[in-house]
């Protein structure tokens, strides 16, 4: 009896000390957190580790940033739903979203714009001229240079052309310089910052409609309230200035609350997840 | 022969030493930094070719993944890494006709050209490796299965070998300079003992001329600089040996030159003096001691005796000209002390052998006692002259005399019979001109001026006297007067006497025919006339005597002739010269005085001086009575109212009193010497100065000198000589009067 009582009061006090560990558990709850791996690993490990411990700091949730070698690992976890946060491609939010339902939270305020541009002294005045021709394209999977730039081509103007992907912005615009591709594809900005010869050779002869930034966004079991206390925590960091050279790699600049229905909603015509490569 | 002339600057062993060793360093340096800087410049030249060519096969085997990839913006980044290399100066990727990159080193930086053609033809492979001034270009393929599908282009440029050149020179001089220092300093070293000996040797023989005897030693190695020694010691005892053999010969020359009996002053070439005998300090009253080393003119003064003055100094006179020198007649040394000594010798150049003037001797001896000795000898003999003389002149003025006191004497006889006495009387009328011929032969004989001054035209005047001498003679005369001879100014009657008395005794010695010639041409203010005659000449022995008085070669001749000529020429301040050659001819040549004034015109026929003594007052001053008084009665005769005064004092007090009475006198006539009063010339002068248009006439039988004659004509109107005739007399009033 003794032997059972006493057996039985180590089990109450283990089912005590495991219900409040759990209820220490459910507290200490650590988030799974993804980055695309479109960007070098040792930056996405040195700056979101860095992001991530601050935001741990300010909500008292744990994050786990899980770091991923290719990108068919990261969209098989994010298709499955094994990451309860991600900061993912702008096809991987419409991806994510028609198959886990996962939600947007934040994203940066500048829409982004890709431009064909061809030589000045080219005979190509519109789209349409371009068919049948060599187009230079960054990575494959860049977007909006790459896929959105495919995507509005092909759905849109209905063209063909031979796409040639010349792994860098500078190096389709140079490609374009140096007569070796008809037209190339890159954004906006990476024009603007190439050497003054470089841009008075070349003119832009489209811009794609405005598409918005990549987003972070979150798993729909993700409670509400975690949910808000990240957006509204990452919101209050970014206007830090520890997080400056951050803003510089990943296009997070200036965020702001992502909608998918105002956001991403109006670019699943486009039918994106047709053009990554896998 | 030796030849003491030195050439060129002696260049010192020391430094011919220095700069020799020092060419040889600087050679030597020159050629070292010379082969290292080649080499290094090759070297580094190798370099530079094999680094761009390794360049450009790296860059092009690199590029041609990339080139095949498209991967222009990777290619363009690693070129532009590789402008890290500062001796890259171009890269470039060719293709077919375009450059599709091309990064260039510019001073802003890096330049880069996209697209732009290309300016060779690349379908032909380029020359891997080219050059030019600033550059190395090297091409490398871009080549797939043998196919050239672009081309890298590096160009490098030559800077760094430039720069490189640069350093290499820079430490090229500092090891050339640095080897200078460290030659020098070495040689200085090495040769300080050397060059030690080689000082002293030069000190040695530089000292030789004041210690030579002497002898040096020097502790040395060196054969040569021994040899040198023994030379310079070997040359020191000779110099000793001679100087000594010199100076014992100098000594019997000075002991010779010491015991001549002249006086002897020598000279250096600057007329320093050098030597001076016992002689000449006794002389001079300096010693030797004082007056060594000073120029001869500072001590000894040479003056003329007829003119005080200083006489040039004749020892200047021979280092100017370096010709002999004879001291002229009547030099007089001014002693010391004041006494003055006659001198006379000479002053000679000393020539060296080669010809060059080492001084002057100057040789003289004292003559005072000679000159005394002369000059009483010539007193005497003019004592002599002048009895011979007086006696001469009273026997003919007796003789004068009594024929004057005879027709005197006739006169009376004859008093009742007018014709004998004015006979008589005219005979004593002549007789007196013959007495005041004599009188006035004796004034030329005399240093007296001529106390009349008139114009002459030379030419008509020596026509008539030749005329007057040689007509009727065999002789021919040849009379060569150019017209811009000056005329002759004198005394007619002393002129007369000169070319008369040489014309005569032209014709005397020409004889039985011959030519005369007579020529005339200015000389300064004299005129220069010569009378030459073709005559035997005059024999040597009595040429130097012919100007002396009582010297004849004539039968019956006087011997007074030449002297009395002479005599009066040198009273006009002129000269005779004589110029004799026996079998040739004699020439005399006489210095007259000549003027450019005209010869008065013929005067106008003169107006009776009855008629111009009317109304006319003259005072007639003169101490003798008798001349005084029968000058008187004649000027009354022709009507001239006439006092007289018997000397100046009186005569200038009658003088002002009838100026106080506004009567004065019109004419004066005064005598030059009055003792105890004052004279004519200071009588004249007083009254000039109370009246100045008073006229004046002086009478004199002698006047000083042509100085004293010209100041006269200050004071006179005309001056009437003594004794005058009535002729004279009249004329003399009447050119005064109406002047």
């Amino acid at each position: 009896m003794n032997f059972y009582f006493k057996n039985s009061r180590f089990f109450f006090i283990c089912c005590f000390l495991l219900f409040f560990s759990g209820k220490v558990w459910g507290l200490e709850r650590v988030y799974t957190f993804g980055v695309v791996p479109l960007f070098i690993p040792s930056q996405i490990h040195k700056y979101w580790i860095l992001l991530l411990n601050d935001l741990e700091k300010e909500t008292g949730v744990k994050f786990e940033l899980k770091h991923y070698k290719s990108l068919n690992d990261f969209e098989s976890d994010l298709l499955s739903g094994k990451l309860d946060f991600a900061f993912v491609s702008v096809y991987h939010a419409i991806m994510a979203k028609s198959s886990q339902g996962y939600i947007p939270l934040v994203r940066g305020k500048k829409p982004l714009i890709g431009i064909l541009i061809v030589r000045k002294d080219s005979p190509y005045k519109k789209v349409k001229d371009l068919n049948g021709k060599k187009i230079g394209f960054p990575e494959r999977n860049l977007f909006p240079g790459s896929i959105y730039m495919r995507a509005v081509l092909e759905e849109i103007f209905k063209i063909k052309y031979k796409a040639l992907f010349l792994k860098t912005h500078d190096n389709v615009i140079r490609n374009v310089v140096l007569r070796k591709v008809d037209a190339g594809s890159t954004g906006i900005h990476h024009l603007a910052r190439q050497p003054e010869e470089i841009r008075a050779s070349l003119r832009i002869l489209y811009k794609t409609p405005p598409a918005p930034p990549p987003p972070i966004i979150a798993h729909p079991r993700i409670s509400s309230e975690i949910r808000n206390l990240f957006t509204e925590t990452f919101l209050k960091l970014s206007k830090k200035k520890p997080l400056k050279d951050f803003f510089k790699i990943f296009p997070l600049e200036e965020p702001v609350k992502a909608d998918y229905q105002r956001d991403y909603k109006p670019l699943e015509k486009f039918k994106l997840e047709r053009y990554v490569f896998k | 022969m030796f030849s003491n002339k030195i050439h060129k600057k002696p260049i010192s062993v020391k430094f011919f030493l220095i700069t020799l060793f020092l060419f040889v360093f600087l050679l030597f340096a020159l050629i070292f930094s010379s082969i290292v800087l080649y080499n290094n410049y090759k070297s580094l030249y190798k370099q530079n070719v094999q680094k761009g060519s390794n360049y450009a096969e790296s860059l092009a085997t690199f590029s041609l993944e990339y080139y095949l990839n498209l991967d222009f913006a990777t290619l363009e980044k690693v070129y532009y890494r590789l402008f890290s290399d500062e001796s890259i100066q171009e890269i470039s990727l060719l293709e077919k006709g375009t450059c599709l990159l091309r990064l260039t080193r510019k001073h802003e930086g890096i330049k880069i050209d996209y697209a732009i053609p290309c300016q060779r033809d690349f379908d032909k492979p380029p020359s891997l490796f080219m050059e030019d001034k600033e550059e190395l270009i090297f091409y490398a393929p871009l080549t797939v299965d043998a196919e050239t599908l672009a081309w890298i282009k590096i160009v490098i440029n030559k800077r760094d070998l430039t720069s490189l050149l640069l350093s290499l020179v820079k430490v090229s001089f500092f090891i050339f300079v640095l080897s200078i220092i460290l030659s020098i300093s070495l040689l200085l070293f090495l040769l300080r003992i050397p060059l030690r000996n080689l000082s002293a040797l030069e000190n040695f023989a530089r000292s030789l001329p004041e210690k030579f005897g002497n002898t040096i030693s020097i502790i040395c190695l060196f054969k040569e600089l021994k040899t040198l020694e023994e030379a310079l010691n070997y040359a020191s005892l000779k110099l000793k040996e001679f100087a000594n053999s010199i100076e014992t010969e100098k000594d019997k020359l000075l002991v010779t030159l010491l015991s001549i009996g002249d006086a002897v002053i020598v000279t250096n070439e600057k007329g320093e003096v050098i030597l001076m005998n016992k002689i000449a300090e006794d002389l001079t009253g300096y010693t030797f001691e004082e007056v060594k080393g000073k120029k001869v003119r500072e001590f000894l003064k040479l003056v003329s005796e007829q003119t005080g003055k200083p006489l040039e100094d004749p020892i200047s006179a021979v280092l100017v000209d370096g010709k002999r020198r004879e001291l002229a007649n009547h030099t007089l040394l001014v002693k010391r002390d004041g006494e003055k000594l006659f001198i006379e010798d000479s002053a000679s150049p000393i020539f060296s052998k080669e010809g060059g003037l080492l001084g002057v001797v100057f040789v003289f001896r004292d003559v005072t006692e000679k000159v005394k000795t002369q000059r009483e000898l010539m007193r005497l003999e003019k004592m002599s002259l002048v009895n011979r003389l007086a006696g001469g002149i009273a026997h003919d003025l007796n003789n004068l005399l009594s024929g004057m006191l005879n027709y005197i004497y006739l006169a009376y006889f004859n008093k009742s019979q007018i014709e004998k006495v004015i006979e008589a009387l005219s005979k004593v009328e002549n007789l007196i001109a013959q007495a005041s011929s004599l009188t006035r032969s004796l004034l030329d004989l005399s240093k007296g001026a001529p106390l009349v001054s008139e114009v002459i035209d030379l030419k008509t005047f020596l026509s008539e006297i030749a005329n007057f001498v040689f007509t009727g003679t065999p002789i021919i005369v040849y009379l060569d007067i150019p017209e811009d001879v000056m005329n002759l100014k004198g005394d007619p009657a002393q002129f007369l006497e000169i070319f008369q008395n040489l014309f005569i005794n032209a014709r005397d010695v020409l004889g039985s025919g011959g030519r005369v010639e007579i020529k005339a041409e200015n000389a300064e203010e004299f005129i220069k006339i010569s009378i030459s005659d073709n005559g035997p000449g005059i024999p040597e022995e009595i040429l130097p005597h012919i100007f002396e008085p009582f010297f004849t070669t004539k039968e019956g001749g006087t011997g007074l002739g030449l002297f009395i000529v002479k005599n009066i020429v040198e009273n006009y301040g002129g000269k005779i010269e004589v110029y004799s050659e026996k079998g040739r001819g004699t020439t005399f040549v006489l210095y007259l005085p000549g003027t450019q004034e005209e010869v008065k015109k013929e005067e106008r026929e003169l107006p009776d001086l009855f008629k111009v003594a009317r109304n006319i007052k003259v005072l007639i001053v003169d101490d003798e009575p008798e001349i005084r008084t029968s000058l008187k009665e004649i000027l009354e005769y022709f009507g001239f109212s006439v006092e007289t005064a018997e000397n100046g004092d009186r005569a200038l007090e009658i003088f002002k009193n009838s100026l106080e009475k506004e009567s004065p006198y019109n004419l004066i006539i005064t005598d030059f010497t009055m003792p105890g009063s004052l004279s004519g010339p200071e009588l004249a002068k007083a009254i000039k100065e109370i009246k100045k248009d008073t006229k004046i006439i002086g009478t004199s039988g002698y006047i000083k000198s042509q100085d004293e004659l010209r100041e006269m004509y200050t004071f006179f109107e005309a001056i009437l000589p003594k004794p005058y005739n009535l002729y004279t007399l009249k004329e003399t009033l009447l050119k005064v009067l109406s002047s």
